[in-house]
């Protein structure tokens, strides 16, 4: 068994490499091309990518190293969808609970035949509701999905640690709302329509002279057993050759 | 006798920044000196502050201090740009809130600025039937300030005039028509301009182009042309380069995305081979565009050339150009193309008295302003040889620069003063009460 030490040859130990972080948020099909452009150019310069976005699988394959968040998971249940999405159904069965609570006499019963109904409409449900998708397709709501969906993906804000991001790039005046909240977080963060290659570049370029500064020296101290192997194993190669043997 | 008064609405005042800002402190500053009481409306200062981010403060100080500002709240949080000083409406509901804000204020005047005009008239009015104004003048854009004034004027009784620094239906670039033919703005230009005691707008062309456009009010358009003020821009002095060193160019003004930028650099480069033009430098100063968020993609379009002498010496106020000039030793003026056009910053260029270099198609309007100016380097092109050619002839013109010649310059400037330009028009006004 080798065992591998890292011992950097510089005296910042400690030091991490430099990190340039971009959050790149946007659902319109129109944006995703050059949103995707903008994130790759990140990550191959050594950079930390987050997509946030709805509707995953038609932005085809994305890059493993963007590190995705999909809005649309929660977008069901977030802000005002979470009252239209409730399928008629369930509506009739809360409706239905109220008017029999309401037609028995005694406060005992009451109670307990309301929670049922807003039980009915608050729990998680799956059906299909159909003014739902009429709902996500009207222009009222595509002004206020903005809203939505930072109401959606505020719980995962917190894992993408906002304090640390460098960069927020957005196209859409709808995507000002996760924008604003982040910024709030972080208010150094600089919000822009694409990566500006120029910082992105002295980025790369200061990051390659840290890993350089910082390369680590390889100390391996291959076990007995393993080194026996190969040892054996290029004596083999040797001889089948037939210009050396063992 | 009561002294006359002169109510004026303008929107771009000190301490705003931008052309247009001159020529209104200009007229307010001429009827102040010639002995009227003059109220400006303007906006509050906080817009500049929060829209274009760099409110020049140094230029109120220009203001003569016998005019009298009243400021006029305008809602502009629709027009903030930067994430983090917007609203929480604004940013969680931007796209229904923008779209709001685009179509209301057109409903009141078909214009983005379009909710100025009631907010200016209801202060024009307020004010003037308390102080009764003799006359009321709008200056410059927004446009809806011209509908206040036609508001103001018919409900306090007095005459209005309009001062049109860039015409509103013209497409300047294009020279056709800005709107299609239903369009509201003409029904509103027509009664703004009927009604008006007189029509100013700021050159030639564009003189013609009112009397062609509206042949009814063609007696009422007169030119006032734009100039410098030699109170603030004074003489920079001249002081030949030694015939070792290295000249030193400059441009002083707002660095907008639309200046022939690209042209400009490469001609530079080609240049700079010169032995005129060995080592020279080319200094930038002024802001980078009229609103913060351009900033940044004009520096980097800026500063692409920057190992071939070109360097960006940030804003300059207006009342620190003398002392700019006097450390350049010839200025390249680099200009939109219209022969609609004219540059007011080309008039402060003349009072600098060295060499200018026009980056600017010749059809536009400047180069008739400077045909008498001695030292005009024309480009016959706006193309990197065009250019390279007027650098070159404006490097040698600096060199065996004269103080004969220099006096020259300074002189033909003189003739281009605001007071010179204001004057006809101001006497005209100043008529009316006898």
């Amino acid at each position: 068994m080798s065992e591998i030490a890292v011992r950097p040859s510089g005296s910042t130990a400690a030091d991490s490499p430099p990190a340039f972080r971009v959050l790149a948020i946007g659902w319109e099909p129109e944006q995703r091309l050059a949103l995707l452009n903008d994130l790759l150019r990140v990550v191959r310069a050594g950079g930390d990518a987050t997509l946030i976005t709805v509707d995953v699988p038609a932005w085809g394959q994305i890059h493993p190293a963007i590190k995705v968040i999909d809005a649309g998971t929660r977008e069901r249940t977030a802000g005002p969808n979470w009252l239209v999405s409730i399928p008629p159904r369930r509506w009739a069965a809360a409706a239905g609970s109220v008017s029999a609570a309401l037609a028995r006499p005694g406060v005992t019963r009451t109670p307990v035949a309301l929670t049922g109904a807003v039980w009915a409409l608050g729990a998680r449900h799956r059906e299909e509701a159909p003014w739902f998708e009429h709902w996500l397709a009207s222009s009222t709501y595509r002004d206020l999905r903005g809203w939505v969906l930072w109401r959606a993906v505020r719980r995962d804000i917190a894992s993408i640690t906002p304090a640390t991001l460098d960069v927020i790039i957005l196209r859409d005046p709808a995507c000002w709302s996760i924008a604003w909240q982040v910024a709030k977080m972080n208010p150094e963060v600089m919000v822009a329509a694409s990566v500006d290659r120029a910082a992105l570049a002295e980025f790369h370029e200061h990051r390659e002279r840290w890993l350089q500064a910082h390369r680590p020296e390889l100390s391996v101290r291959p076990s007995r057993r393993l080194a026996s192997r190969i040892t054996r194993k290029v004596g083999r190669t040797l001889r089948r050759d037939g210009t050396t043997r063992g | 006798m009561k002294r006359p008064r002169l109510l004026m609405l303008g929107f771009q005042f000190p301490p705003g920044r931008g052309s247009g800002v001159y020529r209104i402190r200009a007229w307010s500053n001429h009827f102040a000196r010639r002995g009227w009481d003059v109220r400006v409306i303007t906006v509050e200062p906080s817009y500049w502050e929060e829209i274009t981010g760099s409110p020049d403060r140094r230029l109120l100080e220009t203001v003569d201090s016998r005019v009298h500002l009243d400021y006029v709240k305008f809602p502009h949080e629709y027009l903030k740009q930067d994430h983090k000083s917007m609203s929480w409406l604004h940013a969680n509901f931007a796209p229904a809130y923008l779209k709001f804000w685009r179509s209301m204020p057109q409903r009141m005047f078909p214009e983005v600025y379009g909710h100025l005009y009631p907010l200016m008239a209801a202060k024009a009015i307020a004010i003037g039937s308390r102080w009764r104004p003799d006359v009321v003048l709008a200056s410059g854009n927004p446009y809806a300030q011209y509908a206040s004034a036609w508001a103001a004027g018919r409900a306090l009784r007095v005459p209005y005039v309009v001062d049109y620094h860039d015409p509103w239906t013209l497409d300047l670039w294009t020279e056709q028509d800005a709107f299609p033919p239903d369009h509201a703005a003409w029904k509103w230009e027509r009664r703004i301009l009927d009604h008006a005691a007189l029509t100013v707008t700021v050159n030639r062309p564009l003189v013609q182009w009112y009397q062609q456009r509206y042949p009814e009010i063609a007696g009422r358009v007169r030119l006032v042309e734009l100039g410098f003020d030699d109170t603030v821009v004074t003489d920079p002095g001249f002081v030949p380069r030694a015939i070792d060193e290295p000249l030193h160019f400059g441009f002083v003004g707002t660095i907008r995305q639309d200046l022939p930028l690209e042209e400009f650099l490469d001609g530079w480069a080609l240049a700079r081979q010169e032995p005129e033009m060995r080592d020279a430098l080319m200094t930038f100063y002024g802001y980078l565009g009229f609103f913060q968020q351009h900033a940044k993609s004009i520096e980097a379009r800026l500063m692409r050339s920057a190992p071939e002498g070109i360097e960006y010496g940030g804003p300059v106020s207006q009342t620190d150009l003398s002392a700019t000039y006097a450390e350049l030793d010839a200025l390249a003026m680099l200009l939109t193309s219209s022969r609609f056009v004219t540059a007011g910053k080309g008039y402060d260029y003349m009072a600098s008295g060295r060499p200018v270099v026009g980056v600017h198609d010749p059809r536009n309007h400047t180069t008739e302003v400077f045909k008498p100016y001695p030292l005009f380097f024309g480009a016959q092109t706006v193309d990197a040889q065009g250019v390279r050619d007027a650098l070159i002839a404006a490097a040698r013109a600096a060199r065996e620069q004269t103080k004969e010649q220099y006096d020259a310059c300074r002189a033909e400037a003189m003739r281009h003063t605001w007071d010179e330009a204001i004057e006809p028009v101001a006497a005209e006004i100043e008529s009316w009460r006898s």
